[in-house]
């Protein structure tokens, strides 16, 4: 370059295509996700699906018996999540995968809870039943809607 | 539970009554005296406890000098055990009809205050030694003999007035004790079957919460729990106890309360294991049913083998009832006809459960109803309830073949294509869903089954509340996010335990970070790109084409895991792509053409075509693992359409055939020139890459050709030439204010543009 040719400054920026999009580089997940699943549930995405795969060729997960302790913790996330993630991938091949929990609020950990709770100590040979009592007197574990489209545990 | 879901399993539990799978006998189950019931195999539990473990003599009844000489009237037979409580209910002495016996004349009885030089022990010949030591006595051999010789000879309970004869069965090992077995048919599996072939009854003197009954010699009174400690007492105070000592043992336990169990012998209602064939049955099904790990198989083929007859009844108060109805005077149940089990059903439909004991037995018979075995008319409702694994076991029959969504499309109902559980479920509901469904069926309700391990902390150690690591996943959620916990477990191996840390978090949200990012870089460069000006994968640049292949690739890898469950092959597939093929090279690489190209060229659209395809791939790829991160990226992905990433399928990736070996050689070049960048860099030759002149052996101009790149451009580097050695200078030239390549300016007379580059002048000035 000779001295004589003093260069002009030039803005060469506005003639790049950097980069642009308004997609955040953090997922901030604690405050976004509740949020997605709330628009989930208000459009039924889940009624959505099976809708569109009503004619599809089904693939049914059975889902088994509850954990008998009661408290969702984290072994019950993992099988929670093993499951949906199934379920979703069946369904994006083409499968019509319902998620239908097979248990309730059933049997041995409303037993377990209302034991505990009435910390019962005689025996009686006749057999009693308290399933409403005990429906409202125990408070089964939620998926809350983190695990799935769909509570799991509803 | 509904009334519904109870009904069903009244009409299962009448299946195996119908069939005669279903009896009802004496037969010693797991008993817990705490919680007063019966216990399947499946709630038992093993866990350590100390017993007394104890060696006594059984002196002859009999003369047995026909035998041999040597057994003078002299002569004990000894047995060890770990439960003196059931001393008491002792009827026999089992020992093996092929194994080795001695007949041992003490000659030193060392400390043992119940036993005397000169006195006869027989043993069993290969136990012999140790047995002595334990006792502290020493003695010689006087004779030899096979267990078959001692069959039904007797020999005398060591404190009451009754024999306890010699049985030969099949149980006897030398694996510990002496060789000749204490056999109380009433507290023990083998006693009970062993005790059979003698028509010994299973003799049973403890109540159902523990207490001996009313009449027992010595521990009239007392619980079980303390029985052991008076009965070793009393043996040594009679003159049988030769030793004793407290052992630490693995015990079942309940799983329940956490009390240690005993056996014990009441009637209890069974479904037999070999009626209808039920075991063999159940082995076919077996095979014919997909076990995920693939060890699976093995070990509920090994659980079903062995297992015993199974205990469906139980003594609680919560449940669906044994719906039986009982003759009162001959015991049958025949007036329990499939009729009649169908109105109970009906009736538990309509009511519950509870109605069974609501209402007296004649509103479940019909009017007259006589005992089809004996004539009478004098019924009883059974009070026992169902095991629950038996309810869970029936959940097949309760919900798969009754909603509708559930059946075929035609509406035929099909056993599920999965069961998904942790690997506790072999000896539990997948083995409960198996029999039930064998025995009322003669199929599987399972096509295909999945366990999985247990969460346990960085060191492997089970969670436990005491142990305080339990991680609870809502906080995780509450501080990470449900997709990082969600690709926390599919990243995992499921198929040993999963071991879940602080550090294992970080690193998960850190790959999250590199996927999530990685697709972001894309979307970032797909703003205003028209999918309607794609380039067709076969006039896509060489480049293009070779991150197209290895796209193909990932995405065949990925769908096949998806088909296999192999799930935390997908996290690595996907992060190595983004972080190696991706991150590592390609987007590099292009960036040059993405930002610094004419905005038409094809060169560019070439490039975004291909980041089309990779956005559409991956989106799908990672939405069933990351669903809310998945729709998120759906929102801002060009021609997603507005209906949610979940409605959509995964997609085809068109594939290209590349030379592989070709692009193995450019890598590992590449590595080279990498790792000699790092040292020039380092020795402050060069400031980046970019602004490097890189001389490299045997290179190779033919497959840059094919390509259609230049090595500056794959490397990314000033400029790249032959030479003999692999060296790195600082590149000649000057860097270009608009694409920052280094290199000499096209027009450098030009008045404006006298710094750019040939490509950038081209770009900007014509």
């Amino acid at each position: 370059m000779a001295d004589d040719k003093k260069p002009e400054t030039f803005n060469y920026k506005d003639t790049v295509f950097l980069p642009k999009t308004d997609f955040p580089m953090r997922g901030n997940l604690p405050v976004n996700e509740p949020k997605r699943l709330a628009k989930w549930e208000e459009n039924d995405l889940y009624a959505q699906i099976r809708e569109a795969r009503k004619d599809a060729p089904k693939f049914i997960l059975h889902d088994g018996p509850p954990y008998a302790n009661g408290s969702i913790h984290i072994g019950h996330a993992v099988n929670k999540v093993l499951k949906d993630i199934v379920v979703r991938s069946r369904t994006m091949m083409g499968f019509d995968a319902p998620y239908v929990p097979g248990w309730d609020c059933h049997g041995l950990p409303i037993e377990l809870k209302v034991e505990e709770k009435f910390k019962k100590k005689k025996r009686k040979k006749k057999i009693f039943r308290m399933l409403n009592f005990a429906a409202n007197a125990v408070s089964m574990p939620k998926g809350k809607l983190i695990f799935s489209v769909k509570n799991l545990n509803a | 539970m509904d009334y519904a879901f109870e009904a069903n399993t009244v009409r299962e539990i009448g299946r195996f009554l119908e069939n005669g799978g279903l009896y009802k006998g004496a037969k010693p189950v797991h008993w817990c005296v705490s919680c007063a019931t019966a216990l399947a195999e499946a709630e038992v539990e093993h866990e350590d406890h100390t017993s007394s473990s104890i060696f006594v003599k059984f002196k002859a009844g009999e003369d047995l000098s026909d035998i041999d000489a040597a057994l003078t009237d002299k002569t004990s037979v000894v047995i060890w055990t770990t439960t003196p409580w059931t001393i008491p209910a002792n009827l026999a002495i089992s020992v093996g009809a092929d194994l080795d016996y001695v007949a041992v004349k003490i000659t030193d009885a060392g400390d043992c205050v119940n036993l005397n030089v000169g006195e006869i022990l027989i043993l069993a010949e290969g136990l012999k030694d140790g047995v002595l030591s334990d006792i502290g006595a020493n003695g010689e051999v006087v004779a030899h003999f096979k267990g078959s010789a001692l069959e039904n000879r007797k020999f005398r309970h060591p404190y009451l007035d009754q024999d306890a004869p010699i049985l030969v069965g099949n149980h006897v090992t030398l694996d510990a004790g002496t060789g000749c077995v204490h056999t109380a048919p009433g507290h023990g599996q083998e006693d009970y079957e062993v005790g059979l072939k003698y028509g010994l009854q299973g003799f049973n003197p403890v109540g159902d919460t523990g207490i001996f009954e009313q009449g027992t010699p010595v521990v009239e009174g007392q619980h079980v729990y303390k029985a052991n400690a008076i009965m070793v007492e009393h043996l040594q105070s009679c003159g049988a106890l030769l030793a004793s000592e407290q052992i630490r043992h693995s015990y079942p336990h309940c799983w329940r309360c956490h009390k240690p169990l005993i056996f014990r012998a009441t009637p209890q209602w069974f479904i037999s294991m070999d009626k209808n064939d039920l075991r063999n049955k159940a082995l076919a099904a077996i095979k014919e049913t997909a076990w995920t790990p693939a060890w699976g198989e093995n070990r509920i083929r090994g659980m079903v083998e062995q297992r015993p007859d199974w205990c469906v009844s139980r003594q609680r108060n919560w449940g669906v009832p044994i719906t039986a109805i009982q003759c009162v005077s001959c015991e049958s149940h025949a007036v329990t006809t499939p009729e009649v089990v169908e109105g109970i059903a009906q009736q538990v439909e309509q009511a519950g459960a509870d109605v069974w004991f609501a209402k007296d037995v004649a509103a479940f018979l019909p009017d007259g109803a006589t005992c089809p075995d004996c004539g009478s008319t004098d019924f009883e409702k059974e009070t026992d309830i169902l095991d629950v694994w038996f309810d869970s076991g029936s959940s097949h029959a309760c919900v798969l073949e009754q909603r509708d969504e559930l059946r075929n499309t035609d509406g035929s109902s099909r056993p599920a294509d999965l069961y998904l559980e942790g690997s506790d479920q072999h000896r539990g509901w997948f083995q409960s869903s198996l029999l039930e469904s064998i025995g009322t069926r003669g199929v599987a309700p399972f096509k295909a089954v999945l366990t999985h391990g247990f969460a346990v902390d960085k060191n492997g150690n089970k969670m436990s509340k005491s142990k305080g690591n339990v991680v609870a996943p809502q906080k995780l959620i509450n501080q990470m996010g449900a997709d990082i916990l969600r690709l926390w477990i599919a990243s995992a191996d499921y198929s040993a335990d999963i071991r879940v840390s602080d550090e294992i978090m970080k690193q998960l949200a850190e790959s999250y970070r590199r996927i999530r990012n990685t697709i972001r870089f894309l979307l970032s460069n797909l703003e205003n790109f028209d999918a309607s000006q794609a380039i067709s994968l076969t006039e896509r640049k060489p480049l293009d084409q070779w991150a197209m292949h290895r796209l193909a690739d990932v995405a065949n890898k990925v769908n096949a895991s998806y088909e296999s469950y192999q799930f935390h092959q997908i996290h690595q597939e996907v992060h190595n792509f983004c972080s190696v093929d991706l991150g590592g090279f390609y987007l590099d690489v292009i960036k040059d053409r993405l930002y610094c190209d004419k905005a038409d060229s094809q060169q560019r659209l070439s490039a975004q075509s291909t980041l089309y395809d990779i956005a559409h791939t991956l989106v799908r790829l990672i939405a069933p693992i990351v669903p809310i991160t998945a729709e998120e990226i759906w929102d801002f992905l060009p021609d997603a359409s507005d209906e949610s990433i979940h409605l959509q399928t995964f997609n085809t990736v068109e594939d290209v055939n590349i030379d592989t070996a070709a692009w193995d050689k450019f890598f590992a070049m590449r590595e080279a020139v990498n790792t000699e960048m790092d040292v020039a860099k380092k020795d402050k030759i060069i400031g980046s890459s970019v602004a490097a002149s890189v001389t490299i052996p045997d290179l190779d101009m033919a497959f840059a050709k094919a390509v259609g790149e230049s090595y500056e451009q794959l490397l990314i580097v000033a400029k790249a030439q032959a030479g003999a050695t692999l060296s790195i200078a600082a590149a000649e030239g000057n860097k270009c204010p608009r694409c920052y390549v280094v290199s000499t300016p096209a027009y450098p007379e030009h008045d404006v543009h006298h710094e750019l580059c040939a490509r950038c002048f081209d770009v900007v000035a014509k």
